[in-house]
């Protein structure tokens, strides 16, 4: 099947892959990576921990009006 | 349901997480800072299958809190709570990691499908990198992520490229950005044959031509570029006439 495709295809296919093996050996797909997964999962984390913080906070004032009440 | 107790473990057929006996107390593997006592590390390991919802034969969480708060040292809220960030630290790692196969997967592909359509290759490597990242915080919720990649690195090209002043490429200084290290940019950023050749088609049949090397339908296309599917299929007609009569215009001055 792919023998009949037309010459032009098979050297469109053949240019595309030498860019991206090129590509894989130039790009620092570590770096981007590590830059990615920070850049999602750090705002996610810090604000896990100041909704933990808020909830602490929270209910040290909790007490701490109860204790004005009192 | 089965909670097989050895002298040192605990562990159970429905659930996968386990107890162990460090020769003082029992410590469960998602909460190992409670010291336990044996019944104590056992109505939790059978909490855990009741929440899990596969044994209905068992006892029903109400009840083995109620016996927990009895023993006291552990309530069932710290066990839900404790299940809950561990499923949630899981579920987490198993997407990370799904993500990352990805993006080093398919990275250069999506650099090369925006090269083609005549991105500066450090612009292509900016877009790419914010497509990921785009990516990753929607990971959930994306079935296709190559297709998904493709469309959106796309729109955001058209966006950059209707924003931006066409400057040409000798004007331009191209910066090394984190997935394009400076120094990579030059051997990197050479043309091939067929970035030359389609430098010098007209903008819209380059995009209609490189779109459909990496994939795109012709319904595809049209969407992106607001045309019908029929201005399309004449766009790739009229792009691959070129393309051959480039070909062989090279061929003949060789």
């Amino acid at each position: 099947m792919s023998e009949n495709r037309d010459p032009i295809d098979r050297w469109l296919d053949e240019q595309n892959q030498g860019l991206v093996e090129k590509l894989r050996g130039g790009l620092d797909i570590e770096a981007g990576l590590r830059e990615a997964l920070d850049t999602v999962t750090e705002p996610q984390a810090n604000a896990a921990a100041r909704q933990a913080k808020g909830t602490v906070l929270g209910a040290a004032s909790h007490r701490a009006v109860a204790t004005d009440r009192r | 349901m089965t909670i097989s107790t050895s002298e040192s473990l605990m562990t159970s057929d429905l659930v996968t997480e386990h107890a162990t006996f460090d020769g003082t107390a029992w410590r469960l593997s998602w909460l190992p800072e409670h010291a336990l006592s044996h019944r104590q590390a056992l109505l939790v390991m059978q909490a855990d299958e009741a929440l899990s919802g596969g044994c209905p034969d068992g006892m029903a969480p109400a009840e083995i809190g109620a016996l927990l708060a009895a023993e006291g040292g552990i309530s069932l809220l710290e066990v839900i709570q404790g299940l809950t960030d561990r499923s949630v630290a899981r579920w987490d790692a198993i997407l990370k990691s799904e993500f990352s196969q990805f993006y080093r997967e398919f990275t250069p592909n999506l650099v090369a499908f925006l090269v083609r359509n005549g991105a500066q290759t450090a612009d292509a490597a900016d877009l790419a990198q914010e497509t990921l990242i785009d990516a990753f915080r929607s990971w959930k919720e994306i079935s296709t992520p190559d297709r998904w990649c493709f469309r959106v690195a796309f729109r955001k090209f058209l966006r950059m490229k209707a924003t931006h002043r066409e400057e040409p490429s000798s004007d331009r200084v191209d910066v090394g950005t984190t997935l394009l290290g400076a120094a990579a940019l030059g051997a990197v950023g050479e043309l091939d044959d067929l970035q030359r050749l389609l430098n010098q088609l007209p903008p819209r049949q380059r995009q209609v031509l490189a779109c459909t090397m990496f994939g795109f339908s012709h319904y595809e296309i049209a969407a992106s570029l607001v045309v019908s599917q029929e201005a399309v299929r004449a766009n790739l007609m009229k792009a691959r006439r070129s393309l051959k009569a480039l070909i062989e215009q090279e061929r003949r001055e060789q």
